[in-house]
């Protein structure tokens, strides 16, 4: 436990050098250029190096940069004069998060559902349509998925029976208004569940082939215990540790591509949205917030995906 | 396997060889505006006074031969810019994989078969990356390289260069190729095989040509399928953020965000890139699969 927490402090700390010297240390530019955005006055450029400390060594400007973003959050927007950038990033985060969990949520369940019963029905119809499922979820743009649906249920089939509940583009806070929050995160949930359920869904299935090829089943059965708890307790403990792994790695890709893109085709306000907002004003304290916080959230998750693991593998305890 | 081969055979044959052929089943010249809405001396006008009537061209799909898809609100044929922005999708994607695994060899090869110090450095650094979210380093550089032009020495990149895609597309993804690869050399230098030929006194670079790197191609190649879908994918999100391909080039990720404003009134404009590229990507994938499993039928 405490290698792995040392382990996830060191990853961050390595992922924070590599974000500053690709803003800072890029050879053959000007960081203060860059940061004052195009066409930047003198005096801006000259308040920038100071702000920075651009005048200093490297290791001095890496340790004022991380005491602006994690200690004294004062870091400012080079567009929007004095907005701080730390708060608006963790205003930002519910939103992020909610897409995400209920996400990852669906498209778990969804996964545990067609996986079992592919793996029930092995070489069916039902398993190729997995198969095929699953391969066609990471074949698509989620951005473009996200424009489709907007399509379909924001427009002329706005108003048929199927799609009248759904509400204008945009996020409604869980505390103020649970309904409103759930009913309009509901189609971007869906929107990004759709993309991973089938590859869960397959992995579970072969997972759970596997299981049912061992040893340890047949005795499970010798035994005399009832089919039921020979999946539950044995096979599919045993098949939800690759399931876990596999989740482990989609939280990077969700939490720094999958909901950035959904959040924009769908108008959420989150992290997604502020840093995509932050990239078309190539407004760069922002950008740099938003992709440290997102990482370092993205290690620390995985670090708890680890511990699940261990949890449900006595081998790699 | 062999349909998924097809397909991609179809579409990169339809987008490379686009400008031999694409004035005639298009409109316009897939980066002029044409907003008077004549093609062909014709008069394409008539197209949309039902409808959604926005602007005087038509909206797609039409039944003749110019403006198969339509058109976007600039006038321009929305398939002829399907076929170039997918050429240079399909460029960008195939010379960053060729980036990608040739990075990826030299670092896995390098850590794996040195080993020591240069295997704790490289692989520690593979680690790094590969914690680090793809999109997310994929943004950092992107912005960074987009924000300012480039010079080093004599190399000069400027922010519209199409090697900006290639070369963000092929780092952010040697770590997915370069940890396997290493860890399949570390494997065969404990290997009976390997241990005899240094036995009977072989050079090392010998080892690594006749012993080694035989064994490696076959998994390597069957990675070049898997990286490309990915980094076509990431093309197209990059572009969405506006920090992959710059206008006025096009490719089928910047297709797909010009149509997220038009989604409503003109469908066409973002519904065509994005199933080119689904089909694409997928057509990978199906290759992928396929050789990863005749591998393994193979061991």
């Amino acid at each position: 436990m405490i290698t792995r927490l040392l382990r996830s402090v060191l990853v961050m700390l390595g992922i924070s050098i590599l974000v500053f010297l690709i803003f800072f240390a890029t050879p053959g530019a000007d960081p203060a250029a860059r940061l004052a955005g195009r066409g930047a006055s003198a005096e801006a450029l000259a308040a920038v190096r100071h702000e920075y400390g651009l005048d200093r060594s490297l290791p001095v400007q890496y340790g004022l940069l991380m005491h602006r973003l994690f200690i004294t959050g004062d870091l400012t927007s080079q567009v929007n004069r004095g907005q701080r950038v730390v708060p608006a990033v963790l205003r930002a985060a519910p939103v992020t998060l909610s897409l995400a969990a209920g996400a990852a949520v669906i498209w778990l369940l969804a996964g545990l559902a067609i996986g079992l019963l592919a793996a029930a029905r092995e070489g069916s119809g039902w398993d190729r349509a997995v198969t095929a499922l699953g391969l066609v979820g990471i074949s698509i743009p989620v951005f473009w998925l996200g424009e489709v649906v907007n399509l379909l249920t924001q427009s002329r089939l706005h108003d048929s029976w199927a799609f009248r509940w759904v509400p204008p583009l945009g996020y409604q806070p869980l505390l103020q208004d649970p309904a409103g929050w759930a009913r309009g995160l509901v189609l971007p949930w869906i929107t990004l569940a759709l993309l991973y359920a089938g590859v869960y869904g397959r992995v579970l299935r072969s997972s759970l082939i596997e299981a049912y090829r061992q040893d340890y089943i047949r005795t499970a059965r010798a035994k005399g215990i009832s089919e039921a708890r020979v999946l539950l307790r044995h096979a599919l403990r045993n098949a939800l540790v690759v399931v876990v792994a596999l989740f482990g790695l989609d939280i990077g890709a969700l939490i720094g591509g999958g909901t950035l893109l959904t959040e924009v085709v769908f108008g959420l306000r989150g992290i997604g949205k502020l840093t995509y907002d932050a990239l078309q004003n190539l407004d760069l304290p922002v950008v740099m917030a938003a992709v440290l916080y997102a990482s370092f959230f993205v290690v620390l998750a995985n670090a708890v995906v680890d511990a699940v693991q261990a949890a449900l593998d006595p081998r790699q305890r | 396997m062999r349909a998924g081969i097809a397909v991609l055979a179809a579409i990169l044959l339809a987008c490379l060889l686009a400008p031999l052929y694409a004035s005639r089943v298009s409109g316009t010249d897939p980066f002029r505006s044409n907003v008077n809405g004549t093609a062909f001396g014709t008069e394409v006008l008539a197209e949309n006074t039902v409808g959604l009537g926005l602007g005087v061209t038509p909206i797609g799909p039409t039944w003749r031969g110019a403006y198969l898809l339509g058109a976007d609100t600039q006038g321009r044929d929305v398939a002829a810019r399907l076929l170039y922005g997918g050429r240079t999708s399909l460029l960008i994607a195939g010379c960053a994989t060729a980036l990608c695994l040739v990075l990826a060899a030299l670092l896995g090869v390098l850590s794996g078969f040195v080993g020591g110090a240069v295997d704790t450095v490289l692989a520690g650094l593979l680690d790094l990356l590969w914690a680090f979210p793809v999109y997310l380093l994929a943004i950092s550089l992107s912005i960074v390289l987009i924000s300012q032009d480039l010079r080093i020495g004599l190399l000069q990149l400027t922010a519209d260069s199409l090697a900006l895609p290639v070369l963000i597309l092929g780092v952010v993804y040697v770590p997915y190729v370069a940890r396997p690869i290493r860890a399949q050399v570390l494997a065969l230098r404990r290997a009976e095989f390997i241990e005899a030929a240094h036995a009977t006194g072989g050079a090392p670079l010998h080892i690594l040509r006749r012993h080694i790197l035989p064994q490696i191609w076959p998994g390597l190649i069957g990675f070049a399928p898997v990286v490309m879908a990915m980094a076509l994918l990431t093309e197209a999100a990059l572009s969405v953020l506006s920090i992959g391909v710059q206008a006025p080039a096009a490719s089928w990720g910047t297709l797909i965000a010009d149509g997220q404003a038009l989604i409503y009134t003109r469908p066409m404009v973002a519904i065509a890139p994005g199933l080119a590229v689904l089909a694409t990507v997928l057509a990978l994938n199906v290759v992928g699969e396929a050789w990863r499993a005749s591998l393994e039928t193979r061991r």
